[in-house]
């Protein structure tokens, strides 16, 4: 590296404020281009439970409840600090019980592969950032999953968390070693 | 980003907001005219809203929508047949001279203003590896060409740069 990239890399953040932008005449450009918001929200367009016909779904509907309730319990005892991993989705079935523990031996692998703990939060900010997120949007549908009808729904939610949560993890790792070879170059540099 | 999904424009808004200013320095970057580089942001973002739902987590936000820009950069240069890599041989390299040694932020705009001087091929490669953080090998698979060209370009670049600066922003 010459002094000059080394110094466009120290001010990186101040060339993206270079150029005067028109943004609010951009916004309305773009915004005339986008479809109206949707109405057909997946989770709210649903029946509420008490919509079901308790005949055909009495099943799905007590499971609910008692998923609401067991979500509920949990998250007034650790005081709203819900740790998705842990929260008992397995009340929905066996094979989701499977299913889930499997994932969990996945993540905390990934997790303990990396040392997640030990890690420095401000310096993979962004990752970490996201990880939370994300773990808020699962707490969103852990709160809309007593109006979810087939259980294929909730499965797919579960692997749909898990697998993202997986690959945040694994990006987490390019970043860690990106960092490292960084720090390396930096030193062999002082040397 | 869920608000987003349900295409709620206040959310919208916020994400255009959080990403603008860099989608617009890059693209004015590969694609130097502030009116083409508007048109590039917005088409961008409309793809963006378009195609959140298939976001799967592999690289941040920011970067999947930095990618989204890159490819409609791309898209606009090769269209025009702009995207050219002249230049390749070492006869064509500039000579290496000492180089400059910027140390104050007053000096930034200019070193802007110079990076869009360069040639389409060597800014897009500058732009991609200095700037955006792409490995030679990531540039070349993006851009069609060899590892090598995408090292030569850079090279290239660096040195028509520091030129740049020093002769025509006296630096």
């Amino acid at each position: 590296m010459d002094p000059l990239e080394d110094f466009i890399l120290e001010n990186r953040e101040e060339l993206d404020r270079i150029e005067p932008i028109q943004k609010e005449a951009l916004w309305n450009k773009i915004s005339k281009e986008l479809p109206e918001e949707s109405k057909l929200n997946i989770v709210h367009q649903k029946p509420s439970p008490w919509q079901i016909s308790i005949g055909r779904n009495w099943l799905m509907l007590a499971a609910g409840i008692a998923l609401a309730i067991g979500v509920g319990l949990f998250w007034i005892a650790s005081d709203r600090q819900v740790n998705v991993s842990d929260t008992q989705l397995a009340q929905f079935s066996t094979e989701l019980a499977e299913e889930q523990a499997r994932y969990i031996a996945l993540v905390k692998a990934k997790e303990d592969e990396l040392g997640i703990d030990e890690l420095d939060r401000e310096i993979f900010q962004e990752v970490f950032q996201e990880l939370e997120t994300w773990e808020e949007i699962y707490r969103e549908y852990l709160i809309d999953l007593p109006t979810y009808q087939a259980k294929e729904e909730v499965v797919h939610t579960l692997s749909k968390y898990y697998e993202r949560k997986i690959r945040i993890l694994e990006r987490l790792s390019r970043e860690m070693e990106k960092y490292y070879q960084q720090e390396k170059r930096k030193n062999e540099k002082r040397i | 980003m869920q608000a987003c999904l349900r295409k709620d424009r206040q959310a919208q808004k916020q994400l255009y907001e959080q990403y603008v200013r860099a989608m617009y320095h890059l693209a004015i970057r590969m694609v130097p005219d502030a009116s083409t580089a508007e048109d590039i942001v917005q088409e961008s973002f409309i793809k963006v809203f378009q195609y959140l739902q298939h976001y799967k987590g592999d690289a941040t936000l920011g970067a999947w929508i930095k990618r989204i820009t890159i490819n409609t950069c791309l898209s606009h240069l090769r269209k025009n047949d702009r995207l050219v890599f002249k230049g390749d041989s070492y006869e064509h390299m500039p000579v290496e001279e000492a180089p400059i040694r910027p140390s104050q932020r007053s000096q930034l705009p200019k070193i802007h203003a110079a990076i869009k001087e360069l040639p389409n091929g060597s800014r897009t490669v500058l732009t991609l590896h200095l700037l955006e953080g792409y490995q030679h090998k990531e540039i070349a698979e993006i851009l069609g060409i060899t590892v090598s060209t995408s090292k030569t370009q850079y090279r290239r670049g660096r040195l028509l740069l520091q030129k740049l600066l020093k002769e025509k922003y006296k630096m």
